[in-house]
């Protein structure tokens, strides 16, 4: 009998070791996951003024950087680079009280096929765009005021 | 040979996924836009200096009035639809800023540098005034616009005019637009 109580409490201890052992810590991991989206917005306008001489034999490359004029800008998601297409409202020609067919100057947009690459959110992306327009298309054009409204897209 | 196979699966549905994510439509776009204003200005620039034939043979005789003709007339390039007009002085006559017109400016003067006190006086004419008031118009910087300048001298003026060779004046044309 005496035998038997030893072998029990010999089981006894070895249960009591293997609990032990199952109370160790635990480290769950979580994986988070963030995907930050390609997207543009806070679009701004732009201008271009300026004169024309008839007289002048060069052709005219007004800037929306040249003094007095605006460039517009829009912000995108950092490091993300976007197409940018530029239309007329009047098929690319300068017109009298921009009706699209009095006395029209006809002009190419220069600098849109450049891709804006976004800055982020707190930084407004400028878009610099110019027109040429060769002494022939406005050397006999009337004295007064053409104007035309480009509009520029970036899409994203 | 099974393991093979699962691999060649696997890898044919990624590079399936890579096509789908290139041919993606864009989410969207941002407009704006550049308002453009173009003001075209009045100018005008003379293409060709205006003379008179040297020397000028005026012939008391004659009968009636001498219109003479310009060896080149005045040219000017002005901007399109200009509207503008040509005021003569003359060096030697009384004429001041008068304006030139198909009727002529009268009180101009021819005279002698050897015998100041002998002149024989003149009309100054622009015959390109199509209005009759002076009023010339531009028609833009590819096309000369002539002002159609001639002298008139009246056959009172030829008549009692004393032989010189050294008649001359200098008439100055301001273009006002």
């Amino acid at each position: 009998m005496k035998k038997y109580m030893i072998v029990l409490a010999a089981i006894a201890i070895v249960l009591a070791a293997a609990g032990g052992a199952l109370a160790a810590t635990l480290t769950p991991t979580v994986t988070a996951t963030g995907t930050v989206i390609d997207t543009c917005n806070s679009a701004t306008n732009g201008t271009i003024n300026f004169n024309i001489d008839p007289s002048g034999v060069a052709t005219l490359t007004p800037q929306t950087t040249d003094s007095g004029n605006t460039s517009p800008s829009v912000k995108c998601t950092n490091g993300q680079t976007h197409a940018v297409a530029c239309s007329s409202a009047h098929s690319s020609k300068l017109t009298v009280g921009n009706d699209g067919s009095t006395d029209p100057i006809s002009y190419t947009i220069t600098g849109c096929a450049t891709p804006l690459t976004g800055a982020g959110f707190t930084t407004a992306t400028s878009i610099v765009l110019g027109l040429s327009i060769p002494p022939a298309n406005y050397q006999n054009a009337k004295v007064g005021a053409h104007s035309d409204i480009i509009t520029v897209t970036v899409t994203y | 040979m099974k393991q093979i196979l699962s691999i060649a699966v696997i890898a044919a549905i990624v590079m399936s996924m890579s096509e789908i994510a290139a041919a993606a439509p864009p989410l969207g776009s941002a407009s704006s836009s550049i308002v453009v204003n173009a003001q075209m200005a009045a100018v005008c620039q003379e293409a060709q200096h205006g003379s008179f034939p040297n020397p000028i043979t005026i012939d008391p005789l004659a009968g009636s009035d001498m219109t003479i003709s310009p060896a080149a007339d005045e040219t000017l390039k002005c901007s399109y639809g200009t509207v503008f007009t040509i005021k003569v002085s003359s060096a030697n006559g009384t004429a001041v800023g008068q304006t030139c017109t198909s009727s002529g400016v009268s009180s101009m003067a021819l005279k002698s540098a050897g015998t100041p006190g002998d002149t024989i006086a003149y009309t100054f004419m622009c015959t390109g005034d199509t209005d009759g008031a002076g009023h010339f118009t531009g028609g833009g910087y590819t096309t000369a616009k002539a002002m159609g300048i001639s002298i008139k001298v009246p056959v009172a003026s030829a008549q009692t005019a004393v032989a010189h060779t050294d008649y001359s004046d200098t008439v100055t044309l301001t273009i006002s637009y």
